[in-house]
């Protein structure tokens, strides 16, 4: 009787994955990995990007080296990229890549399990995105202590915690500051005589909640009024209904800032419903295809696309040249733009190009 | 013995605690000059606390029996990701929801099946299909978000009746309407209570207890199906991770409700009144814009008093 | 043999309104076996669990070892000298034995457990009464008779006075029994008074001394064993002739059978049981708790899955399909009433229609219904409650016995197996429930009863049924001249083809 619940449950699943078209061949991961399903670790490398790898390291045979990649989440787009990224570069030069994430963007105690484990497993590298800029300490001090290299990307480490750590780590990612900044600029340029403004944020303690925060109000305090700030926590539904809810606080809204796509396609999904397109308008941050193709379709005016790709690039690089002895670089941008009508459909055209080049073989 | 007064106060009291949310809410915001009670929205507060109506009454049957169900957030967001893969590869939008039902009812058939004949008890069972199904979300679409689907599965949480009621509402009033009536009026629903007061009677004065119980949990996860429906249809969106934690906002809004957690007392009335009261929670607090994590609390603590109200009115009664 | 080591006097408790100890005494002396006898629900559970301080006494007083006892926690008891040996014996089953035997009154060295003491000294004990076992082994691999020793070893630990044993052979074999009286003799030797409780008539003239026996809550009096005979025994017990006034059954159809059982088994509690029940006939079953007739009545019931057997129901086999049985109208009406037989969080009317509710849906529950037809029986049967929507909980036994009646007599079954239908309820109401069953087989049903009251049994049934350990031992007549001393012997009759 079970056991036929059970193949009647995969049918299901199985069903589901043919209708929709796009058979993935499954999962390879071992049953303790919390997410590493998405990830594809079968599929063939681009010739392209393995070139473009292998150019800029030091000339080696890696493929005896394991490195971990310990993300965020596996559960959205942007961080899947990120990961997929590491994965390819990884096997690009033929190393072994081992890739987990938390189940949340808050997961802060799994991300501590998955370096613990990278530790004992004895990885030879960690490249980590952190969930909370905070509260990692242990796990890194474990890394320091067995001499195993960490790479951040994306979210910067807390400085405090580089601190306590008495150790630089490299750092590649956006600077979410002057990415907030960006979005600020826009607003204030579009709204010279001020506006009644409203933000979702993030998860609250993250750094890139607090970068994009200030960097907003750095460039666009002055203009607008802020009428309501709610912790959406990166996530859709709850974007949408802090998004009713102000909106009924606030009829006269103008602006809305959200801090990632995810919060800003359930906010235009409020505004939607209440029929106030023409007057409330969003500004969003991220550029997931999703988020791109709503400012294609004016639903954003802005999105701020990051560089998870080459995030996941340099990780890798700077991983290599560390394994063979050479220095890493400590800190570079990755750099962000703003994506408005004018240049939207070419970044949608270039994330899917690059999206396409890490899963060539898909 | 129990006078028949005060059994009607103890009755009454969630409704008085809701309007007295209203009521204080009322104050507050128009003393920051924000409009909270008006037509709109109230019906606005109604349209938020929809879905988690309607998996509360999921929540709520199972408690009854004595059980619990934590796979519904799960199965929300599976159901989400299945559907818009499903409509987005050219599946009719009727064929693909009652796909989505029945997903959700072999999902509710495997708890079920496993609590009442496996005898696994319920959170264990529930807790493991919370992180089957939630995995699966992942799996079915390699863990990406779905987008691009036909967006006219909109209408089924977009559409407004006579340009107010919203049609989540209307939703919430034909479950409720159904399964109130099933509840009071039915074999079936006073067998979910006798299991849940005393499984050993029921069975010996003839009900069908286990399965009588797998039905429960086949409804619950239908429920939480159609609540995943909602969510898409709501959001145009899916993502893998959506739904996580709603099995808590349900079982809360049961609680506060007055469903008893050890099973076979409570009114289902009331728990739409609880997941209203929810729902209102959120909605006045970001109407005053008071910080998330207080907002938290407060929920937290409403949710506290609830059940202390209600474990003095079952303290009073003895 | 020395002075009184205990003097229990005008002991008085009631549960609910009914006395279940009246006015009741109990002397002890030093050195002595003293058997405490008496029917199931004579009291004497009652009256030990007040000696052990577990219940409060109503009135009366208690000297021990010269001293006037307050009332007092089990936990004082215990440091008094008084040890009481229950048939769940009170050990931690995961613990160790000197772990149990010093439990809560552990030797401290410093800081930490003095396990090293507590061993050598759990050792002693152990040694004493000759309980062969490392010390550090832990209790749930023990065997029964060996956690008894371990109870009796931790009773000597707390230097005991007086210990009292509730039936100690009830789960042994006869050549641990042969040990165990070798202990209590040792102890005797030692002046340490012992309180023995048994129903095995021959155990008592090989080990007690001196026996008071009770009835009813009553004490009825104490005899030196050596003194008397079984016969006296079992009347003192039984009571002198209660007149019953066995009404003639004249509905009783004997070349019709209902019901007939054949080989039944269900593991070890119910061996191979048959018998046949007639229409119209009230069947009378009778034994010791633990004989196994709650068992026989739920396989019977399909409650529990029969392992071997087979009823036949108006000559048809029936399955073990529970609720079909009962719609076919087999009911079984529990012993247990609050746990089995109601759902007290619910109404009174709820809890009628719940095995009814077939009748009151079409489609739709007709509430008005299930109201009335609840007030109809709560004003038939005389259920004292405020209304039919009052919670059962809130219902005295008596009452709530009455509304599990009401439920089976709504469904208008076949055959009913009341099983201990007037325990724990008061006499004015004991004559209404027997009147419900004679209106029962007027009506042409059948009675299974289930009765440890033996006056009960000769009062109602037309044949009576006695088990014992699991087997049906007889099935007799109750032609008037059956008296409760015949029933009783088998009863307490050793098994005579004994498995172990």
């Amino acid at each position: 009787m079970k056991k036929k619940l059970v193949s009647t449950l995969l049918c299901v699943a199985m069903l589901g994955t043919m209708i929709a078209g796009c058979g993935s061949d499954g999962s390879k991961a071992d049953s303790n990995s919390s997410d590493a399903a998405v990830v594809d670790e079968s599929s063939e490398v681009s010739d392209k990007l393995a070139e473009e790898i292998k150019a800029q390291v030091p000339d080696k045979e890696y493929s005896e080296y394991t490195i971990g990649f310990c993300g965020m989440t596996l559960n959205n787009e942007y961080h899947i990229i990120v990961a997929n990224s590491v994965a390819q570069s990884g096997k690009a030069l033929g190393m072994k890549v081992e890739i987990q994430a938390g189940a949340e963007h808050q997961s802060v105690e799994e991300q501590l399990t998955i370096i613990e484990n990278f530790v004992s497993q004895g990885v030879d590298g960690i490249i980590l995105v952190p969930a909370a800029s905070e509260g990692l300490i242990s796990a890194l001090q474990e890394c320091k202590d067995a001499g195993i290299p960490v790479i951040n990307l994306d979210t910067k480490l807390d400085a405090n915690t580089i601190k306590t750590l008495g150790e630089d780590i490299p750092f590649y990612g956006t600077d979410n500051y002057v990415g907030g900044q960006m979005v600020g600029e826009k607003v204030a340029e579009l709204y010279p005589d001020g506006c009644k403004a409203a933000i979702l944020r993030g998860v609250q303690g993250q750094t890139n909640d607090d970068d994009r925060y200030n960097g907003f109000l750095d460039k666009a305090g002055d203009v607008i009024e802020l009428v309501a700030e709610q912790h959406a926590n990166w996530e859709t539904d709850l974007g949408y209904t802090a998004i009713q809810n102000i909106i009924q606080a606030n009829p006269d809204l103008q602006v809305v800032y959200c801090e990632n796509d995810l919060m800003g396609i359930g906010a235009y999904q409020a505004v939607d419903e209440a029929g106030l397109t023409e007057q409330i308008k969003i500004f969003s941050y991220d550029g997931v295809t999703e988020g791109l193709q709503y400012v294609i379709d004016e639903k954003f005016v802005s999105t701020c696309a990051q560089q998870p790709i080459e995030m996941g690039k340099l990780g890798v690089v700077n991983m290599a040249k560390i394994l063979a002895g050479e220095k890493a670089e400590t800190y570079i941008d990755t750099g962000c733009k703003l994506v408005t009508i004018d240049n939207a459909k070419d970044t949608l055209a270039e994330t899917e190009k690059y999206a396409e080049e890490i899963s060539a073989a898909k | 013995m129990k006078n028949k007064y005060d059994i009607n106060i103890a009755d009454w009291i969630i409704y008085i605690g809701m309007i007295g949310i209203f009521f204080v809410f009322t104050i507050i915001c128009s003393a920051m000059g924000k409009n909270f009670l008006n037509i709109n929205n109230v019906m606005n507060i109604v349209n938020q606390a929809s879905i988690n109506a309607i998996l509360a009454i999921g929540a709520s049957i199972v408690i009854l029996t004595g059980g619990i169900d934590l796979s519904v957030g799960s199965v929300v967001g599976f159901v989400g990701i299945f559907l818009a893969m499903n409509i987005k590869g050219g599946m009719s939008i009727p064929a693909a929801i009652i796909l989505c039902l029945l997903c959700g009812a072999v999902i509710g058939l495997f708890n079920g099946v496993l609590v009442s004949y496996g005898k696994v008890p319920a959170f264990i069972t529930t807790l493991g299909s919370m992180q089957a199904v939630r995995g699966l979300a992942q799996i079915i679409n390699e863990g990406q978000a779905v987008s691009g689907f036909p967006l006219e599965i909109g209408a089924l949480m977009k559409t407004k009746f006579f340009g107010v009621v919203p049609i989540g509402v209307l939703y919430v009033i034909v479950f409720y309407a159904i399964m109130i009536l099933v509840l009071a009026y039915t074999k079936f629903g006073r067998g979910i209570y006798a299991l849940g007061g005393n499984s050993h009677a029921a069975r010996l004065s003839g009900i069908k207890v286990k399965r009588l119980e797998v039905i429960v949990y086949i409804l619950c996860g239908v429920f939480a199906a159609f609540a995943g429906v909602m969510l898409l249809a709501r959001l145009l969106y899916a993502d893998p991770s959506a739904g996580n934690s709603y099995e808590m906002n349900a079982i809360a809004a049961a609680v506060i409700g007055g469903i008893s957690m050890s099973g076979g007392k409570g009114k289902l009335a009331n728990t739409v009144v609880g997941a209203i009261i929810l729902a209102t929670l959120t909605n006045g607090l970001q109407i005053m814009n008071v910080a998330t994590y207080y907002q938290t609390v407060i929920t937290g603590l409403v949710v506290i008093v609830a059940v202390f109200a209600d474990k003095r009115k079952e303290r009073k009664a003895e | 043999m020395g002075e009184n080591i205990l003097e229990m006097k005008h002991i008085t408790k009631s549960f609910f309104g009914v006395n279940v100890l009246k006015n009741t005494e109990l002397t002890v002396k030093k050195g002595e076996v003293h058997i405490l006898l008496g029917e199931n629900g004579a009291g004497k559970s009652t009256l030990i669990k007040i000696l052990s301080g577990a219940y409060a006494r109503e009135e009366g007083s208690i000297v021990f070892d010269g001293e006037k006892l307050p009332q007092m926690p089990p936990g004082d008891v215990i440091k008094k000298g008084v040890s009481v040996i229950y048939q769940e014996f009170n050990l931690v089953p995961e613990m160790s034995i000197y772990e149990n035997i010093f439990l809560g009154k552990e030797y401290i060295n410093g800081i930490s457990v003095d396990h090293k003491r507590e061993i050598k000294e759990a050792k002693e004990y152990m040694d004493k009464i000759g309980l062969k076992v490392n010390p550090k082994t832990l209790i749930s691999r023990l065997s029964v008779a060996k956690k008894q020793l371990v109870e009796i070893a931790k009773a000597i630990s707390n230097d005991v006075k007086l210990l009292v044993l509730d039936e100690p052979t009830a789960a042994i074999t006869d050549k641990e029994t042969e040990m165990l009286f070798g202990i209590i003799r040792e102890l005797k030797s030692q002046g340490i008074g012992i309180i023995y409780i048994s129903h095995r008539m021959s155990e008592l003239f090989e080990i007690g001394d001196v026996c008071t026996v009770m009835r009813d809550g009553e004490y009825v009096g104490t005899v030196n064993i050596k003194d008397t005979t079984e016969d006296e025994l079992t009347e003192m017990m039984v009571g002198r002739k209660v007149s019953f006034d066995k009404i003639e059954n004249k509905c009783i159809d004997r070349n019709e059978v209902v019901l007939s059982v054949k080989n039944l088994r269900y593991k070890n509690l119910v061996k191979d049981v048959s018998f046949d029940l007639h229409r119209g006939e009230i069947l009378g079953f009778a034994g010791l708790v633990g004989a196994g007739r709650t068992e026989t009545a739920k396989t019977i019931i399909g409650d529990y899955k029969k392992d071997k057997g087979e009823v036949i129901y108006k000559g048809k086999e029936i399955g073990t399909d529970l609720s079909e049985n009962i719609k076919n109208g087999i009911v079984y009406l529990s012993e247990d009433r609050k746990d089995e037989g109601l759902i007290l969080m619910h109404s009174v009317a709820e809890n009628i229609a719940l095995p009814n509710l077939d009748k009151l849906c079409r489609p739709f529950l007709n509430r008005r219904k299930e109201r009335k037809t609840a007030r109809e029986y709560v004003e038939s049967l005389k259920i004292k409650t405020f209304s039919e929507l009052t919670d059962a909980k809130n219902l005295s036994g008596g009452n709530q016995q009455k509304v599990v009646i009401a439920k089976w007599l709504y469904s208008d079954a076949d055959i009913y197996i009341f099983d201990e239908p007037t325990r724990g309820i008061d006499v004015g109401a004991r004559d209404e429930i027997y009147n419900i069953m004679y209106e029962l087989i007027k009506k042409k049903a059948s009675i299974i009863m289930i009765s440890s009251d033996l006056v009960e049994v000769l009062k109602m049934s037309d044949r009576v049924a006695v088990m014992g350990e699991g087997e049906l031992r007889a099935i007799l007549d109750n032609d008037g001249k059956l008296t409760q001393q015949d029933i009783l012997k088998i009863e307490l009759a050793e098994e005579v083809n004994d498995e172990k």
